[in-house]
């Protein structure tokens, strides 16, 4: 089902600084563990895992796993998201 | 015998020159994609298996497109139609080839149309998420170099040097983070490592993070 702009905006509202952040963050470099995600917003790493937490609860993140030493998770924009930040930029520039 | 000869004459009238056209100029496209895509690292972007495919993807888009329009009459043998299938591939793609027209009179038909958009879409995304996923899992792969061969003097030195002297980053919140992560008390010295590798990766490049790996490699152990 294709989501509205409306839906897509209330959704975009109901985003936390923290969040917006991270979702910023992955539309730039698509791809990020949740340290890499910690060092480009500033914060420690535990203080990301709310907002991630919270992103995926919301399904705008997917996180899968990676292999190695600092294997784990790594956190992706899922279609939902990438959509969101589409729809949005598209709607900005009309205005 | 005659098989092999109607499939040799089929081949010798296929105009490969044109197919050749289209699918170079789309391959140009793909590749000038990839770079302003991944402006911060081309080179290793275009090294992965995810852009191999998104290039393949775009050359057999451009050339099943001009034989589609080949074979429907819309396009002639003109060098110009098949360069304008490659380069304007991403518009071309969102054409609606209708490949049966409805009878006259037919009420609520639009006729068969062939769409390729939401394929090249799909598969276009695909290949962008594993180019994102190779290039983090490369980040990942020299964080842990650095975590092993670089002291923690030196990470913090660098990290300084890129957040707290105001050339690269301007945040406000960058000066006070390397003393952020450094105070944490509950933080060994392999996670503090950890975040001052990618802290310097990510505001300095790979590039510096590299010099500094070569460096401590060209140093005699201590």
């Amino acid at each position: 089902m294709v989501e509205t702009l409306t839906t897509l905006r209330e959704l975009e509202d109901s985003l936390s600084e923290e969040e917006k952040a991270i979702l910023a963050v992955l539309g730039q470099v698509g791809a990020a563990t949740p340290a890499e995600l910690a060092v480009k917003t500033f914060s420690l790493p535990e203080e990301i895992n709310d907002p991630l937490l919270s992103l995926k609860e919301k399904q705008l993140i997917d996180v899968r796993q990676v292999k190695g030493r600092l294997g784990g998770d790594l956190v992706t924009l899922n279609e939902r998201a990438l959509r969101l930040q589409r729809e949005l930029q598209v709607s900005r520039r009309v205005k | 015998m005659i098989v092999l000869n109607t499939i040799a004459t089929w081949l010798a009238g296929v105009p490969w020159g044109l197919y050749l056209l289209a699918g170079g100029a789309s391959l140009v496209l793909a590749v000038s994609e990839v770079v302003s895509s991944f402006e911060l690292d081309p080179v290793r972007a275009l090294r992965t298996w995810g852009s191999t495919l998104l290039l393949l993807l775009n050359v057999t888009m451009a050339v099943l497109i001009l034989a589609l329009m080949r074979s429907l009459g819309t396009a002639g043998d003109s060098p110009w139609v098949a360069l304008t299938v490659g380069l304007g591939l991403p518009t071309v793609v969102r054409t609606r080839f209708t490949v049966m027209k409805p009878l006259p009179g037919t009420a609520g038909s639009e006729g068969v149309e062939i769409r390729l958009d939401e394929l090249y879409d799909r598969l276009q995304s695909f290949c962008r998420r594993r180019i994102d996923v190779a290039l983090a899992g490369q980040r990942v792969r020299m964080v842990e170099q650095a975590m092993d061969r670089l002291a923690l003097d030196d990470l913090e030195r660098k990290a300084r040097l890129l957040l707290e002297g105001g050339l690269v980053v301007t945040a406000s919140q960058a000066s006070g983070y390397v003393d952020k992560i450094l105070d944490q008390q509950e933080y060994d010295e392999e996670r503090k490592r950890m975040l001052l590798s990618f802290a310097i990766l990510n505001y300095g490049g790979h590039g510096m993070l590299e010099e500094m790996l070569k460096s401590a490699k060209a140093k005699p152990p201590a």
